[in-house]
């Protein structure tokens, strides 16, 4: 009797205790991992924030739990928002559709916590050196500013004029382009955000010194009012600027000023990327919006987290390991793979102009 | 070089006169309720965005005069729903300037939920030559903008001095308890400040908002150039506070023409440093009473 009673007993552990794993097994595939979101979602930068949480929103990645915050584009306000995702809310992992500045202040931190990190808007040279956690899915301005340099040698443009955002992105185009021009710059004019909407003076010091092509290198709202104010203040020299810097929005407010502009290019922007015009397409038939390269971009971010989630769970060195791993994953903003580094390998960038209100890809 | 000077002068000139336009009624406002009205450069925002909002549906005069009418409300909606109350709980100026701050938050967030985070150009804008006048360029949008400054600024001068409600105005701003002693209606004069603020403040964003663009924050950077402007001049005075903001757009634009671009601010908060510590009261205003 004894026997079978020890039987039964053992029985019945051996079941609770087969339930419970089994429990413990299902509530680990089906609690989704936690990923944090970080941009400028207010501010004069907004847009950038806003896009890529439109991408996010679009993704539909059910088994990862999207918790967004504000980081105004201001280093200090987007590291205490990452410290209220990491501590309070506890991410597996961050997508960073934010301004250069604070992405390299709590991109550091992350590194140092060992929180994977998918970068989406910035763009300064410096992200590539954070570390391993740092993944970025756009191109850099490392690749921007060296193709506007090639752009500008090659027309044989002796003369070049710079006007830049005077925070650690526009710095980095600056940096980049200067570092790849052969010829000899002949005006670099800075200006703050605060001041954005007026520019006149610094256009004034260019002018006196008659550049054969200004290159311009400024984010977010901008643009528009800067490329008014130099067609008011007379500038013929061709203007050059990156095809992120000046997002198709801008070159809608801008209007006739944008006539002429040359930006660079890539696959997802002049549609030579099929994954890209099917996102487009679908995204504009859902949302009625059309969907902007950094919509695309954290459209991707989401799905590559979702993905990973699936195999790594909340295991954050799996995830990054799985991040660097990662090969010709073929997302709506065009192929990722990356280097040593985090950065996206990419092909060349090109140059288009727009004209008579269209773009007309020109190398 | 006279070519440069003189368009350096009028960019002065255009910087100036959008200062002065935000400066007035922040002025005014400050003058008569004593206390900084931070959320003004809310109003100026949405001065800006009823006139897009508008001109997408109206033409041109319709929609002005719609988007002027919107934003008096506006600007009088704050007064009742936030201000009012608060000076019935007899609140003291920091409290209201603390609101006031919360109130231009609110209302550039209110603007991105309402329009989106995207950079808006006001269709009217569209078409805008260019002129050459002793060498310096300058739009009918900035000629409109210097024109109709000096206009408003001509008819507030009217306004002020020569009315009964100017003079009504004066006697608040410079002694509330006399004021109502000779039968004048603080709450009445409070509404009326309102009122004429808030017309100035959507007229400046009208403006500002053809000649530079929409974003939600504009109304912030707006009414620290403003607020900066109105220091020099004189926080008390309306007509201290036009000028200050004309000297502030010549001091900036011909500052950097020798020193690197990004002192651009700096050299506003400079001169700003500088009244107050030497001169707080400014060009032309009153020293706030103690008490």
């Amino acid at each position: 009797m004894k026997l079978v009673n020890e039987l039964f007993f053992s029985l019945i552990f051996f079941i609770i205790v087969s339930a419970c794993s089994q429990n413990q097994e299902m509530q680990t595939q089906s609690v989704p991992i936690k990923i944090g979101f970080l941009g400028p979602l207010t501010g004069s930068q907004a847009v950038y924030g806003q896009w890529g949480r439109e991408g996010v929103e679009f993704a539909n990645a059910s088994n990862i739990k999207i918790i967004y915050e504000d980081s105004q584009c201001d280093p200090k306000v987007g590291l205490s928002a990452f410290t209220k995702l990491t501590e309070l809310d506890n991410v597996d992992g961050i997508i960073s559709s934010d301004c250069s500045s604070p992405t390299i202040a709590y991109g550091t931190v992350a590194q140092q916590k060992s929180i994977p990190v998918i970068v989406v808007a910035a763009n300064s040279p410096i992200i590539s050196n954070i570390g391993d956690f740092v993944f970025r899915i756009r191109y850099s301005s490392e690749q921007d500013g060296k193709a506007l340099a090639d752009f500008a040698n090659k027309q044989g443009w002796k003369n070049l004029a710079i006007l830049y955002q005077d925070n650690d992105a526009g710095r980095g185009y600056a940096a980049e382009t200067k570092k790849n021009y052969q010829g000899t710059i002949v005006a670099e004019e800075n200006y703050v955000l605060a001041s954005a909407s007026d520019v006149r003076v610094q256009l004034a010091k260019i002018q006196t010194r008659n550049p054969d092509v200004l290159v311009v290198l400024s984010q977010g709202d901008d643009g528009a009012v800067i490329l008014k104010q130099i067609k008011e203040a007379g500038i013929k020299s061709p203007l050059l600027t990156s095809g992120t810097a000046f997002p198709q929005s801008t070159i809608a407010a801008a209007g006739a000023s944008a006539e002429g502009l040359y930006t660079t290019v890539g696959m997802y922007e002049s549609d030579q990327w099929q994954k890209g015009s099917e996102f487009k397409e679908k995204f504009n038939e859902q949302t009625g919006k059309n969907g902007a390269y950094f919509v695309a971009l954290g459209y991707d971010a989401a799905n590559l987290f979702s993905q990973i989630a699936t195999t790594c769970g909340k295991d954050k060195t799996c995830i990054r390991t799985q991040l660097a791993n990662t090969k010709l994953y073929e997302g709506a903003s065009g192929e990722i793979t990356f280097d040593e580094k985090g950065e996206l390998i990419t092909g060349s960038l090109r140059m288009r102009q727009w004209r008579n209100g269209s773009w007309n890809v020109v190398s | 070089m006279s070519s440069i000077l003189a368009q350096l002068l009028l960019n002065g000139l255009i910087a100036g006169a959008i200062y002065a336009l935000v400066a007035a009624g922040f002025s005014l406002i400050c003058s008569v309720m004593k206390f900084m009205h931070f959320a003004h450069g809310g109003v100026v925002a949405a001065g800006a965005y009823f006139l897009f909002m508008f001109s997408q549906w109206f033409s041109p005069v319709p929609a002005i005069l719609l988007a002027l009418v919107t934003t008096v409300l506006f600007g009088v909606f704050m007064d009742w729903s936030v201000y009012k109350q608060l000076r019935k709980r007899h609140a003291s100026n920091a409290v209201l300037l603390i609101a006031s701050i919360g109130l231009m938050i609110l209302t550039t967030n209110l603007i991105l939920i309402g329009f989106g985070a995207d950079v808006k150009t006001i269709p009217l804008a569209q078409h805008n030559p260019v002129y050459t006048i002793l060498g310096a360029r300058i739009t009918l949008i900035q000629v409109v903008i210097i024109a109709t400054s000096a206009l408003l600024f001509g008819l507030l001068y009217y306004l002020m001095k020569c009315t009964r409600l100017g003079k009504a105005l004066r006697a608040v701003a410079d002694n509330n308890a006399i004021a109502q002693t000779v039968g004048i209606n603080p709450s009445r004069m409070y509404l009326a400040t309102f009122i004429l603020g808030s017309a100035l403040g959507g007229i400046a964003g009208m403006l500002i908002g053809l000649e530079q663009n929409l974003y939600p924050s504009m109304g912030l950077s707006l009414v620290i150039k403003g607020f900066t402007g109105a220091v020099i001049g004189g926080v008390t005075s309306v007509h201290g506070s036009i000028l200050g903001a004309l000297v502030l757009g010549m001091v900036e634009n011909l500052g950097i023409w020798y020193l690197p671009s990004g002192y651009k601010d700096a050299i506003a908060f400079v001169l700003l440093f500088v009244f107050l510590l030497l001169k707080p009261e400014g060009i032309l205003g009153k020293r706030f009473e103690r008490g």
